[in-house]
């Protein structure tokens, strides 16, 4: 089995589920809806040797659940199954891109989820593609056309969960969904125009259509701000298009962010000289000393969404100083915190996908609206 | 306008000195950037024209006017050192050109050299009147100096005898700078950081090393991965990792850190080595427990108290603030 053997394997499975939508208005029984998984990998072994380092990598002691990797003829293409016998669930795994990987699979999407959440939440050595919601917005629409959006804002949800139970709102929660028959982008622009709208606006998926050129095949893909790409239609080909399309503009945001904003520190004879330059994540308005109070304690409270440790000193005028820890990777990150803005402090080695997974969720909790400056 | 005082520790305000270099992410304007200027080094060592050794905060390079600035930063008129002063002014290009390293300039025999005095409000005084003395009793090697005074919402120049025209006049006109919106933590803890800055920086360390799964460090460990610019602290390093370092890990295990950390016994009598109790995790419940014990600590040292076992005692069940004030009253 090959890349194209699976690429082939998975366009079949797509077209005889389509097909069967198609006649019946029902999705088949058992046949679950190809899901993808952008992941960001922290695996030098795999980039060094991609065809047995995948192995090495799932042997190391802090997976958290029983992962048995098969070869393929492809060296960047592994078959994992995940989980105990019974609860197993079959991926295909993409390593071509080293660092960020693709996680297939056509297992039932609630099994699936929790699978790839265990080993996301659960492991310093990987973690979710989180999307800001400009550039969930702009790579979509670059990908295909935009036929709904769905913003979600202060709900504390589980990663990749998709049913929202209302129980689970609070008073200032939000979940919206903007469809149209052509593209909705139009429409999403003027909800961000409006006051009451704009600040609760943090889009958590889209739901993009592509066309094959020159065909009738089609794809409708949800992408979500973690990363979970779903499609329905009778394509693979279409699918894979528009999950590359976001692997690389990710790739490529993340590597940006990481030249630009580590900051590091160059020899100069018996000296050194400081480079980069810190990172400001601009709130729209200042925050009143009540909400200021709350988004510190949300940020530094050691779990999720945030999962950082610090301890906030307050400095002088409202500036706070944290020595911060992000305990999903163990990287070190410090801040600046005002009114204002949030200043971060990267460290040579800090993840740049730190900073994504952050403004996301400052997007998703505190406002949909700050952005990186 | 804050009304207040300025007050800001040494290593902030070469952090706000080096920001206005180095600009770059959208609050700041880079004035010494968009004045020519390069960031050549930092606390780079020096020789005067008479063979005394100095360490100048800053060294800035203009290079397209061959011309150096060196800048001191001064917080407070506590412990100026005149000597100190004369160095700076009694310094010309040619020492400069050698100890800065510099060789792509088209003369450096021609190398001119500024000083330039960075003061808060409380120091601006003294250093003045300390210039006036030293200028006063004979010429100097500098080809020009002056004294910038940084207030909470500007930098001006109240004494102005720099070589630079360009700065010059920029700084008299005044720049317009929150400087307490500048990036004032790009430098770790130095050896003069009160203990609960060196707490923060300490407690966060271990707490890594928990989150990461370093069961057992030593305190080079602890002092490598605290400050990220320990191997260029040279002979400060035996003072900072002996005086204050380890015996602030020593309290942090019979305080804070009591069931959580234990010294492993060495082959020397004072303690090198330590381990975590149980196991290390990055579990919310267990990092929580730790930051608890962290933000206590340094809050401790904060009011000047020293941390003392039974200050822990109840350390679970104490209602802590979500964050600690430092005011401006340091």
């Amino acid at each position: 089995m090959d890349r194209r053997a699976i690429a082939q394997g998975l366009e079949e499975w797509m077209a005889t589920g389509y097909a069967h939508f198609q006649d019946t208005g029902r999705h088949k029984r058992g046949r679950h809806l190809l899901k993808s998984y952008l992941v960001e990998a922290n695996a030098s072994e795999v980039a060094e040797d991609p065809q047995h380092g995948v192995r090495t990598f799932f042997e190391r002691d802090e997976f958290p659940l029983p992962i048995q990797v098969a070869l393929t003829d492809d060296p960047t293409f592994h078959r994992l199954a995940v989980g105990s016998d019974g609860e197993q669930v079959e991926f295909f795994l993409d390593t071509l891109n080293p660092r960020f990987w693709i996680l297939h699979t056509i297992a039932r999407a609630d099994a699936a989820d929790a699978k790839v959440r265990s080993l996301v939440h659960r492991s310093r050595l990987l973690d979710a593609c989180w999307l800001p919601s400009r550039q969930l917005v702009d790579w979509t629409g670059e990908l295909g056309v935009q036929r709904s959006l769905t913003a979600k804002f202060s709900l504390a949800t589980r990663l990749y969960q998709e049913a929202i139970p209302e129980e689970e709102f609070l008073s200032d929660s939000l979940l919206l969904r903007v469809g149209a028959r052509g593209s909705v982008r139009n429409q999403w622009a003027e909800y961000q125009a409006t006051q009451a709208l704009a600040p609760y606006l943090a889009l958590w998926s889209a739901r993009v259509a592509r066309r094959l050129t020159d065909t009738e095949i089609t794809t409708i893909t949800d992408v979500t701000a973690a990363g979970k790409v779903t499609s329905r239609g009778d394509s693979f080909r279409l699918h894979e298009q528009l999950l590359i399309g976001l692997l690389n503009r990710y790739a490529r945001m993340i590597e940006d962010w990481e030249e630009r904003y580590r900051l590091n520190w160059v020899e100069v004879g018996p000296s050194v000289r400081p480079t980069g330059t810190t990172a400001v994540l601009q709130f729209p308005e200042p925050m009143d000393e009540t909400r200021f109070e709350d988004v510190l304690g949300l940020m530094f409270a050691c779990s999720e969404p945030f999962r950082l440790y610090g301890v906030p000193v307050r400095r002088s005028s409202g500036r706070y100083v944290i020595r911060g820890i992000d305990l999903h990777t163990g990287d070190k990150i410090d801040f600046e915190f005002t009114p204002e803005f949030i200043r971060a402090y990267l460290f040579p080695s800090t993840c740049g996908n730190v900073l994504a997974r952050l403004l996301t969720n400052l997007q998703h909790y505190v406002d949909a609206r700050i952005e990186l400056a | 306008m804050s009304e207040a005082t300025l007050w800001l520790s040494h290593r902030e305000l070469v952090s706000a000195i080096v920001s206005l270099v180095l600009g770059g992410d959208g609050v700041v304007q880079p004035f010494f950037r968009d004045l020519g200027y390069t960031l050549n080094a930092l606390e780079i060592p020096m020789v005067d024209s008479y063979g005394r050794d100095f360490t100048p905060d800053i060294h800035l390079l203009k290079e397209r006017a061959n011309l150096s600035l060196l800048v001191e930063c001064k917080c407070s008129s506590d412990n100026l050192d005149r000597q100190q002063l004369e160095k700076y002014l009694a310094t010309a290009g040619d020492e400069v050109v050698r100890g800065g390293r510099l060789s792509t300039l088209p003369d450096p025999r021609v190398h001119r050299v500024d000083a330039l005095f960075v003061a808060l409000q409380a120091a601006v005084t003294s250093v003045s009147s300390l210039i006036g003395q030293i200028t006063s009793a004979g010429p100097v090697a500098a080809s020009g100096f002056g004294v910038a005074r940084v207030a909470h919402q500007l930098i001006d120049l109240p004494h102005d005898e720099l070589s630079d025209a360009d700065l010059s006049l920029s700084l008299r006109s005044t720049w317009a700078v929150d400087i307490e919106r500048l990036p004032l933590e790009r430098l770790p803890y130095e050896p003069s950081s009160p203990d609960w800055e060196l707490a923060d920086s300490i407690t966060r360390t271990l707490v890594q090393f928990f989150v990461q799964g370093t069961q057992r460090f030593d305190v080079e460990d602890v002092c490598r991965e605290s400050n990220e610019l320990w191997s260029y602290l040279g002979d400060q390093q035996t003072h900072i990792r002996d005086r204050r370092v380890r015996p602030m890990i020593r309290n942090m295990r019979r305080t804070a850190f009591k069931d959580r950390l234990r010294a492993v016994p060495g082959t020397t009598a004072r303690e090198e080595r330590w381990e975590f109790k149980g196991r290390t995790s990055s579990r919310a419940d267990a990092v929580q427990a730790l930051q608890r014990r962290a933000r206590h600590y340094v809050d401790l040292l904060r009011q000047g108290k020293g941390p003392r076992p039974e200050d822990f005692a109840d350390i679970d069940q104490l209602p802590l603030p979500v964050h600690l004030d430092i005011g401006e009253d340091e």
